[in-house]
């Protein structure tokens, strides 16, 4: 009683698993995910990516970014569902695989030496030709023929025939094992390089060394230029960089656009240059007289350096400066909106007496929108000097080299599949009245035009 | 005088003329129509090799960093691929009506194009790099016989219905559809591993000069379409069997895609490949 409840529930587990299986290898699912995959694609080529809320309630209204926020049409290749049909397509290949490959295998190794001749009429490439000698010569024959066209032959003599299996190529059939088991190799890759996989944009300002904590070491741009072609247009642009590893400076290399730099896996591109959106090196104050409006002074303010004006019982100190100003009302927090320079504005650090007395922003587009109460002069923001930046794109990717891997062995399994053709070709050698019958069958798995012709020429040859 | 414009203007006659004598040789079943239409095209050819040559040598580098440009390669490798067809298999001369009027229609979008397209501009500083000739070339390679595998796809619809009638009728010189369907099959089998190989040698650049292998910028996320539709075609061929009037749907459709992956993203959406 009790082994045939046991078996009954084994075969009712394997029902359900079964199903789980057939399912997985559908032709069916791969059709649906090929489809949702290109199509989520394809939303993601028309809606533009990674906009604010802000931007996308502009362009298409709140009701339709209610959509775009639900289903992250903003974020389309980072979010949970393409990586879930990506999961299921790489689930699919995989059980796909395993359920072909002893199919597969079995073409690619088994040399068939049973069979009749019969069989050998079955083929949709077949003949029977008289051959005025006996069987060992009929034999020697085929077997010159086919080497010549550079198939692999087993030959076995039995009592009353002779059985001739070739075959050439067979390493065709293995061209879309590899080529799948490579796109199994570059999903992995791929999801290494985004699980552990690091990238990420910074402004280098000459002279400056950053902490590269991805590599635990520093690195330094020491000099950033442009080169021109002669109608203005930007040749190149280069940054002399060196490297600095536990205070030693390892060594330097000047990069360009396709020339990176690498240092103990993280790579150091040059991407974009620009000018700075949150410091300066020089600005220029002018001072007027609130009363006469005449003008005080001009001067000229290094960054953060306090500065006496001759003349009068100032000083001032450029604190910090901002591109393009804005201010979010929420946090109360200023900040630079773009790195466009649409709104420059500097913070202005007044002592009078030496006391200070205001700490106002002022605004090159906006002369004089907020005068000072407590001065009598007013202060004009009147020109600037941004330092130009190096806008290096740094990256750290273990996955990569899985990526390359993946993609050689596709190449290879590609090429193997389309241009190596598995054909097999079946002889039986029967006696006749003083000569032999030789029977010849062939198959091949692809190009069968091209099949038909080698077996024609090789039946010319007896 | 004698510029890369001049030649191009040439090769734009030429084909034209090749094409109408196939065109005509279709109908009119004179040999001497069919050697002229070959001959026409062959010399076409050879200005189209000069064009790229003295493209060349005026600007100094690769000729293939805009759409002007790789539309000479692009025109230039269709008709490599057919010359080659043609000298291998002599009695398919009749293709010629469709895959010369293709390489023509190549010519002559890109004779449309205005003229800040088709201008010598220096190479921005992502373009300086030895990758671009690889990639692009092998890329070109995949599209050109994606070009004629779409060229002889429509022939098969056409020669299929009217073998299906069995009627006399104007397609009656086509290769037999059993034959287009052959080809359609090879030349996509050539297309597909370059094309493949572009997008990995494209991905390879990419990871040198942008810091990353894939951006799903358009014009990479549009070639990954393409390859989808592509590799369905061989799952459908290989796997399922397909055979035919729907393998020569899909060549159509695939070769659409490729069209909108070629012109309509660098004209339409915007990114990282924004100069071709």
């Amino acid at each position: 009683m009790e082994t045939l409840v046991q078996t009954e529930v084994n075969t009712r587990q394997r029902g359900v698993l079964s199903k789980v299986y057939d399912f997985f290898s559908s032709v069916k699912l791969a059709v649906v995910v090929f489809f949702l995959l290109a199509a989520g694609s394809i939303s993601g080529t028309l809606i533009e990516q990674g906009l604010s809320p802000q931007e996308y309630i502009a362009n298409h209204g709140e009701k339709w970014y209610y959509w775009i926020n639900l289903l992250s049409l903003n974020n389309v290749y980072h979010s949970w569902w393409f990586s879930v049909l990506l999961a299921l397509l790489a689930l699919n290949l995989a059980v796909c695989l395993s359920k072909r490959l002893p199919t597969i295998w079995k073409a690619y190794y088994v040399v068939d030496t049973d069979f009749t001749h019969n069989l050998v009429q079955n083929f949709k490439n077949n003949t029977v030709i008289q051959y005025p000698s006996g069987m060992e010569e009929a034999r020697g024959k085929v077997v010159d023929i086919l080497k010549g066209k550079k198939y692999k032959i087993w030959t076995e003599n039995n009592p009353n025939d002779i059985t001739i299996f070739a075959a050439k190529g067979r390493i065709g059939r293995l061209g879309s094992t590899i080529g799948h088991i490579s796109i199994f190799i570059i999903l992995i890759g791929a999801v290494l390089s985004s699980a552990i996989g690091f990238r990420g944009f910074y402004p280098f300002y000459e002279g400056e060394s950053v902490f590269i904590p991805e590599g635990n070491f520093y690195v330094m741009v020491e000099k950033f230029w442009i080169d021109y072609y002669e109608n203005g247009g930007v040749k190149d642009y280069f940054s002399k960089m060196s490297v600095i590893d536990n205070g030693k400076k390892v060594f330097t290399k000047t990069i360009q656009v396709n020339d990176p730099l690498q240092y103990k896996g993280v790579w150091f591109y040059q991407s974009s240059y620009g000018q700075a959106w949150d410091r300066l090196d020089k600005a220029f104050i002018r001072i007027t007289d609130k009363k006469s409006g005449r003008v005080v002074a001009d001067e000229t303010l290094d960054f953060r350096k306090e500065k006496l004006i001759a003349g009068t019982d100032l000083r001032l100190n450029a604190t910090n400066f901002l591109s393009d100003f804005a201010y979010d009302s929420e946090s109360k927090q200023i900040y630079a909106k773009s790195g466009e320079q649409n709104n420059p504005a500097a913070e202005l650090e007044i002592y009078e007496g030496g006391e200070l007395i205001a700490k106002p922003w002022i605004f090159y587009n906006y002369p004089n929108m907020f005068p000072i109460e407590k001065s009598k002069y007013n202060f004009i923001l009147s020109g600037y000097i941004a330092p130009q930046y190096s806008g290096l794109q740094i990256a750290k990717d273990p996955g990569v080299n899985l990526v390359w891997v993946g993609s050689f062995t596709l190449m290879g399994g590609l090429f193997i599949s389309f241009f190596i053709f598995h054909r097999r070709i079946w002889i039986k050698i029967l006696p006749s009245e003083r000569s032999s019958l030789v029977y010849i069958g062939g198959l091949t798995n692809k190009d069968t035009i091209g099949f038909e012709k080698e077996m024609k020429s090789i039946i010319g040859s007896f | 005088m004698f510029n890369s414009f001049f030649f191009f203007d040439i090769i734009f006659w030429i084909y034209l003329a090749a094409a109408c004598c196939y065109i005509f040789y279709m109908g009119i079943k004179k040999e001497g129509l069919g050697h002229l239409a070959f001959a026409l095209t062959f010399i076409g050819w050879l200005l189209n090799t000069v064009v790229l040559v003295v493209r060349w040598y005026e600007t100094g580098r690769a000729p293939y960093a805009n759409l002007y440009e790789t539309m000479v390669l692009l025109s230039w490798m269709i008709v490599a691929g057919y010359i080659a067809m043609e000298l291998k298999y002599k009695k398919l001369r009749v293709l010629g009506a469709i895959i010369v009027s293709i390489a023509f229609l190549a010519i002559g979008a890109a004779a449309m194009l205005p003229y800040r397209y088709q201008a010598i501009e220096p190479l921005i500083p992502a373009l300086q790099s030895n990758w671009l000739v690889l990639h692009v070339v092998t890329t070109f390679i995949g599209y050109a016989g994606f070009a004629i595998a779409f060229g002889l796809g429509i022939m098969y619809l056409f020669k299929e219905r009217a073998e299906r009638s069995g009627r006399k009728s104007f397609f009656d010189r086509f290769p037999s559809s059993e034959i287009l369907d052959d080809l359609n099959y090879k030349f996509i089998a050539i297309g597909f591993p370059f094309v493949t190989l572009g997008i990995i040698l494209g991905a390879i650049w990419a990871n040198y000069a942008w810091g990353g292998y894939w951006s799903w910028d358009p014009k990479e996320t549009w070639s990954l379409i393409v390859w989808f539709i592509y590799a369905g075609y061989f799952h459908g061929r290989l796997v399922r069997g397909w055979k035919g009037r729907k393998t020569a749907y899909f060549s159509i459709i695939g070769f659409t895609a490729v069209i909108f992956l070629y012109w309509g993203v660098s004209f339409v959406l915007p990114g990282l490949h924004a100069y071709a």
